[in-house]
């Protein structure tokens, strides 16, 4: 048997495209006020609503959107060679007394003061969105394969 | 769907198979330039003309590298073959390899039966949770509805740090 040579695929940067993607898409559901199952958002309590107009929000019924902190920066994305990660930061968000992650722990599974009823799946991603993800990490790995192909190599060793 | 705030994709297992049939593709391609190298000496063609034609071959992907572009594409369908057919486990990553450590956590939007709640907390090695039964695998009273979820006890250590 010849022994050929292969290097393990570094799949590191088709992973944070990907993981990105799947973050944006969670932007755009809390923006879009649709959850990661197609359902609409609840809107803020009127309480909550009250509170936000005092403060002079554009959007005070709008869940998850008040000063636009969280949407902007509440994701963390951690890429290794062959795996991704998507966290929600555990930082405090500056302008509450929570951090984001609780923030995002609240409006996911609901806490005493946000009614599991008044949770939605903001975090997490569609059916739609793993398949276009698989086909977007075939393409990278058909790429990475094919350039792991080092053809001048072989030749060289089958003349040798 | 999820209720976690975590997102894991991990691709290891597919990367594992890639790289045993890579080396299987190259070795079987090493094998069939020396075999057209042997019939291309038997002709009385020089080393350095042989070469060329290879190099050329293996540019437009003809002759002996002609089979090439199949096998690849068939290898990246295969990734995607694995990953769409990829179990509940597979989609758990390990963020170091400190642990195999997995915790039963119950769906917080979700109504109990009355096995879960027992579990919720519990940790323990992957493999004693595929012989008890992981999470939607049929043991416990909710069955298939189950949406507990197994969660590395890695990953929780990383969403506390």
């Amino acid at each position: 048997m010849h022994q050929a040579k292969y290097k393990r695929l570094d799949m590191s940067k088709e992973l944070r495209v990907v993981a990105t993607k799947i973050v944006v898409e969670m932007q755009k559901g809390i923006n879009s006020r649709i959850d990661m199952e197609g359902r609409a958002v609840k809107p803020n309590r009127p309480l909550t609503v009250k509170t936000k107009k005092a403060k002079g929000r554009s959007r005070p019924s709008h869940r998850m959107i008040d000063s636009g902190n969280f949407i902007k920066s509440a994701y963390k994305i951690t890429v290794e060679k062959d795996a991704a990660l998507i966290t929600v930061k555990n930082a405090k968000h500056p302008e509450s007394n929570a951090t984001y992650l609780q923030i995002a722990e609240w409006n996911q599974k609901g806490n005493n003061n946000q009614s599991v009823a008044d949770a939605s799946t903001h975090f997490g991603m569609t059916t739609q969105t793993e398949k276009k993800m698989y086909k977007e990490l075939e393409k990278g790995i058909l790429k990475k394969v094919s350039k792991n192909i080092t053809y001048k190599a072989l030749i060289t060793q089958g003349i040798n | 769907m999820a209720k976690e705030v975590y997102l894991a994709i991990s691709i290891e297992k597919v990367l594992d198979s890639i790289e045993i049939e890579l080396a299987r593709i190259i070795d079987n391609l090493l094998e069939s330039v020396i075999l057209e190298i042997g019939r291309l000496r038997d002709m009385g063609m020089a080393d350095q003309a042989i070469k060329g034609k290879l190099l050329l071959d293996s540019e437009n992907l003809t002759g002996v590298f002609g089979g090439i572009k199949t096998a690849t594409s068939n290898l990246a369908r295969q990734s995607t073959n694995i990953l769409n057919q990829s179990s509940y486990l597979d989609r758990l990553v390990e963020l170091n390899n400190e642990t195999n450590i997995y915790e039963w956590v119950l769906d917080a939007g979700a109504d109990h039966c009355g096995t879960c709640p027992p579990k919720a907390g519990k940790r323990q090695d992957l493999d004693k949770w595929i012989e008890d039964g992981l999470p939607a695998s049929g043991v416990d009273e909710c069955g298939k509805n189950c949406r507990c979820s197994l969660v590395p006890v890695s990953i929780i250590k990383h969403l506390e740090a």
